[in-house]
């Protein structure tokens, strides 16, 4: 892989090991808030979600967009990366962050939740292991824009390619809306978590965390379009539908998911109703370059099913290769997206909110889109990467299915069941439910259920862990290079439009500066509204 | 598709896109700032300026505010960030001298020895305060505290919620699941009684009668417990900012209060009572 395969490998296999502990965390708090088990202290259990949420946010995504941004950049562009050793710098960086945050967390000092929202306050430690994560990850994100910069100079009239392209939004994007969670950290919680202020504003805290929350979901999910555009219709005998529409997509993410996030803050009194209102319009916008792609994908998936073969309106799917992984994940993928998405446009109305906010609705959201639509794409692309970094051969390509399989069943099983006992007015983030209590005990069944699924999880991670290891072992063979998919139209000249980023980069900030710029604006004149905070660590409390 | 292909020295699509976009967040502007709110119930006679600044989330001038509430607030105490700042400044040796005076009723260490008298040590120095300066405003009923609290300073007060604050509540910090009493009294402090209005008691008291933010309930006298329960449901006592203790109690029947007396008054058994 020109050279970048230790890297991307790294990368890699830091991201898995820490799925490797937060895997099990989660399922352990499904059980011991279920009826399956005693109450436990509130203490342990936040600890756990801290752990869990603090590396499945801030670690494990940000590691694997990083290293298939390196695979994509080498390949894609067809020339070894420069800069080699400040990628190993980031990469460093991200891990003594992650390292640093996830010690505090777990020597109690922490309770914070991952979004540790303020006037909740935890040890300074962990504040300041996510922020070097996040510095560390802002070299990646000039890495990835001074690689498309030097490419586009050496090939002005050229289309950046596709997989590069999208690389870039997913760099762009993740380098302005981590400044809001960068700010937050920075200018509010360290100066307070240190002693140097005595007060903290948990409105603007929000206003700031709500500029990277959303934002950050769709840095998670570019690594999985990516894949379904630029790996999927060739891993199904297919060609890409359109070129053009993935890189539509691509920039209507960069410009619509940034600002937007005031819909986490449907019920803060801060925000005034004008403002959620306009942020409710944008994040309708951005339903848009989803329904592009699955448009996009299904065409691309039916081309190949009709190549192989399949007739009629639905015989192409049948006539799809469904054995080889990447297709029954992306499979999966879909069916997936398509519940959470639409669990998502309910969480999006500020009418449809008030009756799912802060239940487990929103968790079972959450983890349908992203623990299972976006993370089972990331097991695709390791499956499809490994041969290439390893030299070998993929292990046990029955496990493999299973794992896929196991992975899908058992999110739905977690997920669906959340979704139903949020709509009964099950609260999210608590420690123990009193299931002997006559108005939740008809909730305990479906608990019970989602318990089950997180073990299945357990089980299927497992799994994938055990056949990453052994393709590390098996018999060298001649192994064909990472290719990307041809569109049944290559663009060979792009309008510019579709090629560069400047102009879409200075709409990004104009909207931002019109919806966030009032919200934040007004705490410099409202005042008398920070608070003294309130440390959760174990041994701060009276 | 051919013509897409052509290198163009200007791109209309950026003009295209970005007025899309721009008429998009005006449209959204005009709906969310101006539409809606005249819109909304309650927006008769508002007119354009204070409709957008209702959006916004400024209050205005003319925007209809209702009428004035007759009467007084329920205490002069406001938990602003300058109270918290004060109730810091409390000084526990001060106080502790000040206390004299106050050890013939609530005892030296704090634990009254008489059911009908509070025990005040370990209990949160802001309600102290609070309760302190309400006797001095005449906002709780001062027939018998007002007398020994009427020549205190105002600094006087914050040194005895700071002394009181920090004598050792003899039943401890610890979560103790093993006292109660009746399912009754457990109910209504984990779950209340939605279809009353009765919020859980736990979600201001904590599980177990203690928390910050609240006045601590564990270990307190049963008789008086029960009887500040009874003259909240009555109203005769109303210094809660809010009326939230007046809302809960007057749902409550006489069986639960003292049932509830009964259970945070034992909580857990200190052995001596």
């Amino acid at each position: 892989m020109q050279g970048s395969s230790r890297l991307v490998l790294a990368h890699f296999w830091a991201a898995f090991a820490t799925f490797a502990v937060a895997i099990p965390l989660g399922a352990w708090q499904m059980l011991v808030r279920s009826p399956l088990h005693q109450w436990i202290a509130p203490e342990l259990y936040y600890r756990a979600v801290t752990a869990h949420g603090t590396t499945f946010a801030y670690v494990f995504p940000t590691l694997i967009a990083m290293g298939f941004g390196y695979a994509v950049c080498a390949v894609s562009l067809g020339r070894p990366m420069r800069g080699l050793s400040l990628a190993w710098i980031s990469f460093a960086l991200v891990i003594v962050g992650a390292a640093m945050a996830l010690a505090t967390v777990a020597a109690g000092k922490a309770n914070v939740l991952y979004t540790f929202y303020p006037p909740l306050l935890g040890s300074p430690y962990y504040y300041l292991g996510i922020l070097v994560a996040v510095v560390g990850t802002w070299v990646w994100i000039g890495l990835m824009v001074w690689h498309v910069r030097r490419w586009k100079i050496d090939h002005p009239v050229l289309p950046i390619p596709l997989a590069m392209f999208a690389t870039a939004v997913g760099a762009l994007l993740w380098g302005w809306t981590s400044l809001g969670v960068g700010a937050e950290i920075a200018f509010l919680i360290l100066p307070n978590a240190f002693g140097w202020t005595s007060t903290i504003d948990p409105g603007l805290a929000r206003v700031l965390f709500s500029w990277t929350l959303h934002a950050i979901v769709y840095f998670w999910l570019i690594p999985a379009y990516i894949a379904f555009y630029v790996l999927l219709p060739q891993a199904a005998d297919g060609r890409l539908y359109s070129d053009k529409m993935g890189r539509i997509a691509f920039l209507l993410l960069l410009i619509f998911s940034m600002p937007i996030g005031l819909h986490h803050l449907f019920v803060d009194p801060q925000i005034g109703a004008g403002f959620k209102f306009l942020h409710t319009v944008f994040t309708g916008m951005v339903v848009v370059p989803t329904l592009l792609t699955i448009f996009t994908i299904c065409a691309s998936l039916e081309i190949a099913g009709r190549l192989r073969g399949g007739r009629g309106p639905f015989g192409w799917i049948a006539a799809l290769p469904w054995d080889r992984p990447f297709v029954l994940a992306s499979g999966f993928s879909m069916v997936m997206l398509g519940l959470g998405g639409a669990s998502g446009i309910i969480n999006m109305s500020y009418v449809l909110n008030s009756t799912v906010h802060n239940t487990q609705w929103v968790t079972g959201h959450f983890h349908l889109i992203y623990g299972g639509a976006v993370v089972i794409m990331y097991f695709a692309i390791a499956y499809e990467l490994w041969p290439r970094l390893t030299g070998r051969p993929l292990a046990a390509p029955k496990l493999v299915r299973l794992q896929l399989w196991t992975w899908s069943v058992g999110m739905l099983l977690v997920t669906l069941p959340w979704h139903l006992v949020g709509v009964m007015g099950q609260p999210r983030r608590m420690a123990y439910y009193d299931f002997s209590n006559p108005a939740l005990a008809s909730q305990g069944v479906w608990v019970t259920v989602s318990a089950i699924g997180g073990f299945v999880l357990v089980f299927s991670a497992a799994l994938f862990i055990g056949v990453l290891l052994a393709s590390h072992r098996g018999p060298t063979a001649a192994i064909s290079p990472l290719k990307f998919s041809l569109a049944v139209n290559p663009p060979r000249r792009l309008p510019k439009s579709l090629n560069s980023f400047g102009i879409w980069a200075a709409l990004v900030l104009a909207l931002t500066l019109a919806n966030y710029g009032y919200p934040l604006a007004q705490f410099a004149f409202l005042g008398k509204s920070a608070v003294p905070a309130f440390p959760v660590s174990q041994n701060d409390r009276r | 598709m051919t013509d897409v292909d052509q290198p163009r020295p200007r791109d209309p699509r950026f003009a295209i896109w970005i007025g899309v976009t721009a008429g998009l967040f005006v449209l959204a502007l005009v709906v969310g700032f101006i539409w809606l709110p005249l819109a909304q119930r309650g927006a008769d006679g508002l007119d354009l300026w204070s409709a957008i600044c209702r959006a916004v989330g400024l209050p205005s001038g003319n925007a209809r505010v209702s009428a004035p509430v007759a009467g007084q607030p329920a205490s002069q105490v406001a938990w602003t960030t300058e109270t918290r700042r004060r109730l810091a400044q409390g000084d526990a040796s001060a106080g502790a001298a000040i206390a004299q005076a106050c050890n013939n009723c609530h005892g030296v260490v704090g634990i009254s020895a008489d059911a009908i008298i509070p025990n005040l040590a370990g209990q949160s120095a802001a309600a102290i305060y609070k309760q302190l300066d309400d006797y001095k405003s005449g906002k709780r009923d001062p027939a018998v505290m007002g007398v020994y609290v009427s020549p205190l300073s105002d600094q006087n007060l914050l040194d005895l919620a700071a002394h009181y604050g920090l004598l050792p509540n003899p039943t401890g910090d610890t979560l103790s699941t093993q006292s109660s009493t009746s399912t009754v009294a457990r109910r209504l402090i984990d779950v209340g009684a939605p279809l009353r209005g009765i919020a859980p008691c736990a979600s201001c008291h904590g599980p177990a009668g203690v928390t910050p933010g609240a006045p601590g309930l564990r270990g307190q006298q049963r008789a008086y417990l029960e009887l500040q329960m009874q003259l909240f449901k009555d109203g005769t006592r109303r210094n809660d900012i809010s009326e939230q203790m007046r809302s809960v109690a007057r749902q409550l029947t006489s069986e639960e209060i003292a049932m509830l007396a009964a259970h945070y008054s034992s909580i857990p058994d200190t052995g001596g009572r």
